[in-house]
């Protein structure tokens, strides 16, 4: 009996070899230690960012400056609100591939590549934490990858100042190393450092106003630091002479073609999403605005009213502006506005049939035609649900230039 | 059986009365025959006389002569594997014959087990054994489905109807949630057993519980199957050939009678259509209907009445179809052929044995124009031979190849699930002019989604090809009667190769129109090509010790190591615009009209190991107390390093209580009674991915992105979920407890076993974190399970005479029963919106509670008024009247709803039933007599419930899907109407079970899905021996099968289109309309030489 209680220790001893035999490493999949070495990892890494975060969308839902037969329910508010479970913005996981990025990007020996896509990830969690300032607040901070075990998961909402203060970090970091128009081949839908300077622009005008208009005053910086933050990144952006507006000497037609245009152009879009016919990715303006079924949407009353006179003064200074018919209020107007809407006159891109605005297709009247392709577009199908096919603008020039003559004066 | 003799008593007077006179003590001779219950000799039966040391044996005819002295005698007739006989012999008798009956029970019988065999009388585990000749009548591609019925506690599930597919096997019950299948082991390695042929089949042993199963070690958690192959035996060197070829057909289990004529079709559809959307599915005029309406009675066309005409509608010639036509047998056969075939040959002597088997089975499937095809070949080469005194060596090599050609796109099943939609009766498949019927001026949809243009052209070509090749060597050494080592090594390949061709498809809407196509989807021009190549390999190692000290206690131990490894890998492309419609090879792909190529390719590989050392001891003492330890130690390579390796012990007991000194007196009636009791504890390693300690990165498409960089679209790269980093075992601990009784001279045998099996540590989403995590909670070991359930098995074999010849009858049966608990889970709320919580029973059903039908319009708005239902009425056209369901608001909150979603406020919920049958049984019987024997198996469960899905439309009928090709026939008379108001269903409309109130689970329309079915049945004749002799020949059996016969369910009263086995695990688009199960009818014959 000794004998086999020995052969059977001496199998046993054997078998720590066999272990070596059980060590058997993935052959079709790479696993998280042997990736992030070279530009294309991080690249790949990257790429989701743009299609999550990105607004493919050409129409604002939530605003009552622009409306669909059923309203939504930010317009009706009351007990149509209801504050749900789970959705309605509170979505971490870009969050947490972003932090994932910045962790294991310094597995890669090159340099500057690393330095790139640290850019890359920072503008976008500028981004990032941008939507949710705006739609929550307050909101808690993150940089690193959590796990199960954190605290942290459980904090309270830290507040907006902290998250600006972050934001600005990130933000002046990517501004800093991301490739400027040049260098970044695939501008404008990559992000560069125009881009970042863009963004910059944007939310710090975006949390001035909000601090000086709510009255807000919370420890750290005032709104009018971030006013004078917009200002400086808009100037900067202004003085590369990268960009112009897009112009062919015809402001009656320029404004709706820029948008019309089935390739993103190159010196007004700081940064623009892809869509294409061939490789069906598509979005909904045509659609949106010429089938019965899909909303009937209009500009409301109170939108087309800020359209200024096309001497600059406003609308609302003349006399029975409230009254005003459609054909005798969009007379003299700023020649964005009939770029905007149909007022009479309207005719379809390389058509020559005059159409009205039709209240089958928008219930406010005033039926928006920015981003609708003339009826050649996609095969001709363009005018069928989601087969538009023009570039859209996440960052334009004239936004910027917009941004600096809002407050440069103040 | 004893031989009765009438006048027995006058005899021994006679006897006695001779006894006064002292006769001399004469000797005389009694001479006779020995034969089994088919009138085969025995030779070598061992005959003695009671009360003296006469005795012989019968030669090789089964004839014997014995002398003995001249007085009444009782002879003992005894034989290996044979019910003694004691046959009382009065003076005068010289000749007789004695009839042997075979020993059904076999308590001496030895019975496999893990690494070796055990005597079924010192089994303490619950093991049932199937032997290979039970198999013999069973008719079914798969042994999977033959064992369906045969073991308490096995309990088979057939997911579809398709030839060749495999069904799903599970033994006691629901394992783990994330679920997990018996090991199975052909020969000592593992195998699949859906391809081994039947017929080389031997013995199947099912381990049921874990202490037999403990020496497999991680994955026997749930059960072990050892199937052991047939040998070549030593019949002193003549070779035994067998033939046995069977032909027969096979048909649907359920109705194909649909409603074939144009006007009801029409009328049906429209009028379901109307009442959801308030327009017309078929633009039909009331002239078209009353049209119809003429042709209604009409069978075969009346060339008064044409089918089809051509008229001038909307300014143009389109034809309007007139039709009664049964699309179902358009495109499917009911009745069609099966073969089976199969050879063996097999022999030897002391020195070599060998086996060499082949089978051939062929089946044709329902597809009409094209049929599909089903063929599997098999093949087994055995030889074992001696090297020396102490060495044999053996192989054993097999190999399988099957194949499934058939029409459709992707699979057979697509066209089922999708032709069941938009082709009214009243629509042929081909337009007058010989062009295909697809695009209508009268439907927004296309007619049967074009599924019958794919099947008609052939086009549509795909094969399923599937090669399995098996080799085992294996080496035994005995240097002492006690000692035993061996040693095998597996080899195994297989490898299934699938090809898939679409092609475009061709159609005309109007009668002078130009012909269409449609190519994209199912019509592309397009061949996919895929290859999946597995390489396994096995070897064990093991010394086997048994001995008997003293004549009292008998050891036995088994010591050993064990190690495997699966590699795989697949190869897949696909190109599109072949150059020809008829080849199907890569190498024809052309170029698209843009002039670009489009192709794609595919790849994937990964492996796992497994390495453990083993061992098991037994003793028993007079084989009265017996007692079993043994253990395993197992790595696995998905787990990482520190968390790798698991020891698995388990022990069990039995106590033959028959065997003890005050059981003598009961010994006259019970031959065996014998308890046991068992414990084990098993780790699972069956986890979802191979190297579940790693995150893995995966590069994706993206569906719908681009920067510009390229024609293709961009792709992305992401990490796998997070994990926990103390990801570890599922562990099994299992109690059993049982006891075996044999009475009545090994006629009547019954088991009975209990068991508790509380599966731990189950991996599931661990709990519940932040949405701020970012991710989903990563899979911890944080659920248990517990099992209980338990498995009776009875059977009575016994034979009497019957004219002169051996009447032998049998009667069995086994029922078994299981539930399972979920004991622990991260949900404290006891929420529905989590799959589980503490407390559940595995398969309930939660529903609401329903009162019949609203008698009138009045009632529904005043209860509507009294009670909230506009949770119910989502898309209730028109709102709640007559003939609408009514709910009650049994929680009395005023409206009808789910409440908070928990299990202690459900709202107006209910539990209604479980999914899980109550109980499975399986009842055998057969009876043989002068060469003919018939016998029969009914395998049937207790309640169990199903809620049909809101898109079976074989159920519902035009209240889920409205256009449905194939429509219940007479389905008017179920629908409730004013005229009918007692009908099962509610109002007529469309879309009610898939958007409306019939998608909430009710007890009005909940299925009780138990059934009985008549499974097999099986008659055969044997030629008589004297006859078959003449020719040379051994035997032959000529015999008729039937499978699948009939079954008798409550499901029946609703719908004669649903199987109840083909009701459940089904998913959404399959449940439209799928492949039927089928039953069988096949002639065979048998032949031995």
């Amino acid at each position: 009996m000794k004998r086999y209680i020995l052969a059977a220790m001496t199998l046993c001893m054997g078998l720590s070899s066999c272990d070596s035999l059980l060590d058997l490493q993935p052959q079709s999949q790479i696993s998280q230690t042997d990736y992030f070495k070279t530009e294309t990892d991080l690249q790949l890494f990257s790429n989701s960012f743009y299609n999550n975060l990105l607004d493919k969308s050409p129409f604002d839902m939530q605003s009552d400056v622009y409306v669909q037969q059923n309203l939504s329910v930010e317009m009706l508010g009351g007990t149509n609100r209801d504050v749900p479970a789970s959705g309605g913005g509170w979505s971490w996981t870009d969050l947490r591939k972003m932090n994932t990025l910045l962790t294991y990007a310094d597995q890669c020996p090159d340099k500057d590549v690393v330095l790139k896509y640290k850019a890359v990830t920072r503008f976008f969690r500028a981004f990032f934490y941008f939507e949710k300032v705006k739609r929550f607040g307050d909101v808690p901070w993150y940089d690193t990858e959590l796990a199960s075990t954190d605290e942290t998961l459980y904090k309270a909402r830290d507040s907006r100042e902290l998250i600006m203060t972050h934001m600005i970090e990130d933000v002046d970091f990517a501004i800093e190393n991301l490739p400027s128009k040049d260098e970044e081949k695939s501008s404008p839908f990559r992000v560069n450092k125009y881009a970042a300077l863009a963004l910059k622009s944007q939310f710090c005008l975006y949390e001035g106003t909000y601090r000086k208009y709510h009255k807000i005053t919370l420890a750290g910086h005032d709104y009018n630091y971030y006013l004078q933050q917009s200002v400086d990144a808009s100037e900067k952006l202004m003085a590369s002479s990268k960009y112009k507006l897009y112009s062919t000497g015809k402001p009656n037609e320029d404004y709706v073609n820029l948008f019309a245009k089935e390739d993103a152009d190159p010196d007004e879009y700081i940064l623009a999403i892809k869509f294409d016919y061939g490789m069906s990715i598509l979005h909904n303006a045509a659609g949106h605005t010429l089938v019965p079924t899909q909303g009937k949407p209009g500009l409301t009353r109170k939108m087309v009213n800020t359209y200024l006179m096309k001497d600059g003064t406003a609308f609302t200074n003349q006399s029975g502006w409230q009254e005003m018919q459609f054909i005798d209020e969009t007379k003299n107007r700023d020649p964005r506005l009939a770029q905007s809407i149909r007022t009479p006159g309207y005719k379809r891109l390389q058509t020559t049939k005059v159409l009205a605005p039709d209240l089958s297709l928008s219930v406010t009247g005033y039926q928006p035609i920015k981003f609708v392709q003339e009826p050649t577009a996609s095969g001709g199908n363009v005018d069928r649900n989601d087969r538009s096919t023009n570039d859209l603008p996440v960052y334009r020039y004239a936004e910027i230039l917009l941004n600096y003559a809002e407050q440069k004066p103040n | 059986m004893k031989v009765i003799k009438p006048s027995i008593i006058l005899l021994l007077l006679i006897l006695t009365m001779g006894c006064i006179f002292p006769m001399s003590a004469q000797n005389r001779t009694v001479s006779g025959k020995v034969l089994d219950t088919q009138q085969e000799p025995l030779a070598g039966v061992t005959i003695h006389m009671d009360g003296t040391s006469k005795g012989t044996i019968t030669t090789v005819d089964g004839t014997f002569s014995l002398e003995i002295p001249s007085q009444n005698a009782i002879l003992n007739f005894t034989y290996v594997g044979y019910l003694p006989q004691k046959i009382k012999v009065n003076n005068s008798q010289k000749d007789i014959t004695v009839y042997m009956q075979e020993d059904a029970v076999m308590l001496d019988e030895a019975v496999v087990i893990g690494y070796g065999t055990q005597k079924k009388v010192n089994l303490t585990g619950a093991i049932s054994t199937v032997s290979g000749k039970t198999l013999e009548n069973r008719i079914s591609h798969s042994v999977t489905n033959m064992l369906q019925g045969a073991v308490a506690g096995l309990n088979i599930t057939t997911s579809s109807g398709v030839p060749g597919k495999s069904p799903s096997i599970n033994v006691r019950g629901v394992t783990s949630i994330n679920s997990s299948s018996p090991l199975i082991l052909i020969d000592g390695a593992e195998g699949d057993l859906n391809r081994i042929n039947s017929n080389d089949i031997e013995s199947i042993s099912v381990i049921k519980d874990a202490s037999a199963a403990a020496i497999y070690g991680a994955r026997a958690a749930f059960g072990v199957i050892l199937v052991t192959t047939k040998s070549g035996s030593d019949i002193n060197g003549k070779a035994k050939v067998r033939y046995s070829g069977r032909v027969g057909w096979e048909a649907p289990t359920t109705s194909t009678d649909y409603e074939t004529t144009g006007y009801w079709s029409v009328y049906t559809v429209n009028k379901f259509w109307k009442e959801k959307n308030g327009t017309l599915y078929c633009d039909y005029t009331d002239k078209d209907m009353q049209q119809l309406l003429a042709r209604v009675n009409d069978k075969t066309e009346n060339p008064d009445r044409p089918w089809v005409i051509e008229e001038q509608r909307n300014g143009r010639n389109q034809w309007v179809y007139y039709g009664n036509y049964d699309w179902w047998h358009m495109m499917y056969n009911d009745n069609h052929p099966i073969q089976q075939h199969n050879l063996s040959i097999n022999g030897g002597n002391k020195d070599i044995k060998y086996l060499l088997s082949g089978a051939y089975d062929y089946q044709k499937g329902m597809l009409k124009e094209h049929p599909d095809i089903y063929r599997k070949y098999n093949m087994r080469a055995k030889i074992d031979f001696r090297i020396n005194k102490y060495a044999t060596m053996s192989n054993n090599t097999s190999f399988y190849g099957s194949q499934y050609t058939f029409q459709g796109d992707e699979s057979v099943e697509n066209t089922f699930a999708y032709g069941a939609r938009h082709a009214l009766a009243c629509f042929p498949m081909k337009n007058p002019d010989g062009s295909w019927l697809y695009s209508t001026p009268y439907l927004n949809y296309k007619v049967g989604n074009g599924r019958h243009i794919l099947l008609g052209e052939g086009s549509h070509r795909n094969v399923e090809r599937s090669n399995d090749f098996s080799t085992t060597t294996r080496l035994v050494i005995q240097p002492i009667k006690q000692l035993k080592f061996t040693a095998d090594f597996t080899y195994r390949m297989y490898q299934e190769r699938n090809t898939s061709r679409s092609n475009v498809m061709y159609f005309r809407q109007y009668p002078d129109a130009e012909m269409e196509s449609y190519a994209t989807g199912a019509g592309a021009n397009r061949l996919d090509e895929a290859v999946l190549s597995r390489n396994y390999y096995s070897t064990n190692a093991y010394l086997n010790y048994d001995d008997t000290f003293a004549g009292k206690h008998h050891v036995s131990g088994v010591v050993g190591v064990n190690y495997e490894r699966l590699n795989r890998k697949n190869v897949s492309a696909y190109g599109e615009y072949l150059s020809s419609t008829t080849l199907d090879d890569l190498d024809l792909v052309g170029q698209n009209p843009e002039g670009e190529t489009i192709t794609g390719v595919g790849g994937g590989q990964n492996a796992y190991a497994l390495a453990g050392a083993f061992t098991r001891l037994n003793y028993d003492y007079k084989g009265r107390y017996l007692v079993e330890f043994s253990g395993r130690y197992d790595g696995t390579s998905r787990f990482a390093k520190d968390s790798r390796w698991g020891f698995f012990p388990s022990a069990s007991a039995g106590w033959r209580i028959s065997e003890e000194p005050f059981f003598k007196h009961a010994r006259k009636i019970i031959d065996n009674l014998k308890a046991r009791a068992s414990y084990g504890s098993l780790g699972n390693q069956n986890v979802s991915s191979y190297y579940t300690y790693m995150r893995l990165v995966s590069i994706s498409d993206f569906s719908a992105y681009s920067f510009g960089e390229g024609s293709a679209l961009a792709k992305y790269s992401s990490l796998g979920a997070p994990i926990a980093s103390d990801l570890t075992w599922e562990t099994a601990q299992q109690w059993d407890f049982g006891f075996d009784l044999t009475m009545l001279d090994n006629r009547l045998n019954v088991t009975v076993d209990g068991y508790t099996r509380n599966t731990k540590d189950m991996l599931t989403d661990g709990i519940q974190l932040p949405s701020v995590y970012g991710a989903s909670v990563p899979q911890m070991n944080t659920a248990d399970l517990r099992t209980k359930g338990y498995e009776i098995s009875a059977s009575w074999k016994d034979q009497f005479l019957l004219a002169n010849r051996p009447f032998e009858y049998s009667v069995g049966f086994n029922l078994s029963d299981y539930s399972s608990v979920i004991t622990k889970y991260d949900n404290k709320d006891k929420t529905f919106a989590k799959d589980y919580y503490e407390g559940m029973h595995i398969g309930e059903i939660w529903g609401f509670v329903t009162d019949g039908l609203f008698k009138s319009t009045e009632e529904a708005q005043a209860y509507a008024k009294e009670v909230d239902l506009s949770y119910m009425g989502k898309g209730l056209t028109g709102g709640w009247q007559a003939g609408d369901v009514k709910f009650l608001d049994i929680d009395g909150s005023g409206d009808i709803g789910i409440g908070q979603n928990t299990v202690d406020n459900p709202g107006d919920r209910k539990k209604l039933g479980n999914s899980l049958p109550s109980f499975s049984y399986g009842i055998n019987a057969s009876i043989r007599w002068c060469g003919v024997d018939v016998s029969a198996l009914f395998q049937g469960t207790g309640n169990h419930y199903w809620y049909p899905s809101g898109q079976s439309m074989p159920f519902w009928g035009p209240y889920s899907y409205p256009y449905m090709t194939f429509l219940q026939d007479n389905f008017l008379d179920n629908v409730w109407s004013e005229d009918n108001q007692n009908a099962y269903f509610p109002r007529a409309m469309a879309y009610l079970t898939t958007g409306g109130y019939l998608k909430n689970i009710n007890d009005r329309y909940i299925q009780n899905i138990r059934y009985l079915r008549f499974k097999n049945l099986t008659i055969g004749y044997t030629l008589p021996q004297s006859l078959t002799k003449r020719a040379g020949i051994e035997a032959v059996r000529l015999s008729f099968t039937g499978e699948n016969l009939c079954y008798w369910s409550p499901i029946k009263k609703h719908s004669k289109y649903i199987d109840p086995e083909g009701s459940i695990n089904r998913s959404d688009v399959y449940s439209n309309s799928f492949y039927p199960w089928q039953k069988s009818y096949m002639f065979g014959i048998d032949i031995t030489f």
